[in-house]
């Protein structure tokens, strides 16, 4: 239950933060409708199992922990990239990469262009700068 | 006295008349040996005065020949020193200035000789300075060819740096990002 709820979160979230925003959101907008109302169970998606007010919340809190164990690729880019950029790259990664992966963007114009990527401790740059000071390097 | 003297020690009734002659039989020829010996004495001191007095005067004769001579004598000495230490002042005069020549020679010598040993030495250090401060010059060269080389680099970074920030376009960004992306997946960063 936990796994599908994770997979329904990510489906269209491919960073941390928005991961746990919608987590948040959902469980905001099923708590009103579960214990308001005097529901006994809710639905979030047809497809899965539904959430009564005995797991609710265990399932809620087990999924926030779930997702923030979640490795992230950080990639550094020279500009901030439109909403649209930031969803081809997201799919991108999870076609790519793990089918859960998850990324943080950050701006560093420095780098001119490309990027630079950070991925549990390992820090590899294969930016434009970074690829003009070899060629100095190279011509020294 | 002696009687008086002789009565003095010995009593009266021990001598006999006899005895007082004899007494004054000594006594009178003591007298007279003392008599004699008083004018033998003052004959004597007389004849002595006498013969002092010769004495004194052959003493005071000779004195003066004998210091006349050690004055005469001492006047030779003086004038013979006085050639002689003339004589030596002559010779030391001489030998001086023979030495003196001599030591002058050979400072002049010595000094020619040191003075060619350091215009030698002096030109060798000469020569030693020059090569040292053409090859601190070269080196300098080098540091500051080296240096612009590295400024000019520098200039060329930045200025690539900027031109290409403004020319690249979103696609350009997002092509290069994919392909970073790529070569991830190629080093197997992400596994």
């Amino acid at each position: 239950m936990i796994q599908q709820l994770i997979n329904y979160i990510l489906r269209d979230c491919f960073t941390k933060q928005e991961a746990l925003k919608r987590l948040l959101e959902l469980r905001e907008a099923l708590s009103k409708q579960l214990f308001a109302s005097a529901k006994v169970n809710i639905q979030y998606d047809p497809a899965f199992p539904p959430l009564t007010t005995d797991n609710f919340d265990k399932v809620f809190d087990e999924t926030e922990n779930e997702i923030k164990k979640i490795p992230e690729l950080t990639i550094f880019t020279a500009l901030e990239l439109p909403k649209e950029e930031i969803l081809k790259l997201g799919s991108y990664l999870r076609q790519n990469f793990t089918s859960h992966q998850l990324m943080e963007l950050k701006v560093d114009p420095d780098l001119i262009g490309g990027a630079t990527l950070a991925w549990q401790g390992t820090l590899r740059d294969y930016s434009l700068r970074s690829k003009l000071k070899s060629l100095r390097t190279k011509n020294q | 006295m002696i009687i008086n003297l002789f009565k003095k020690f010995f009593k009266p009734k021990d001598l006999s008349e006899k005895d007082y002659d004899l007494i004054r039989q000594a006594i009178k020829k003591a007298q007279t040996i003392l008599a004699k010996a008083e004018l033998e004495s003052i004959q004597t001191v007389a004849d002595n005065r006498v013969l002092n007095r010769k004495l004194e005067e052959e003493y005071e004769e000779q004195i003066t020949t004998r210091a006349t001579e050690v004055e005469r004598e001492f006047t030779q000495f003086l004038k013979d020193l006085q050639v002689r230490a003339e004589q030596s002042q002559l010779l030391l005069e001489n030998t001086s200035r023979q030495k003196t020549e001599e030591v002058l020679q050979r400072f002049e010598k010595n000094l020619a000789s040191f003075l060619a040993a350091c215009q030698q030495q002096g030109i060798g250090s000469i020569n030693a300075e020059v090569n040292t401060a053409k090859k601190l010059i070269e080196d300098y060269k080098k540091q500051r060819m080296a240096t612009i080389d590295e400024n000019i680099a520098d200039i060329v970074e930045e200025t690539t740096a900027k031109v290409l920030s403004k020319k690249l376009s979103l696609k350009d960004q997002t092509d290069l990002i994919y392909e970073a992306l790529e070569q991830a997946k190629k080093d197997n960063l992400i596994s």
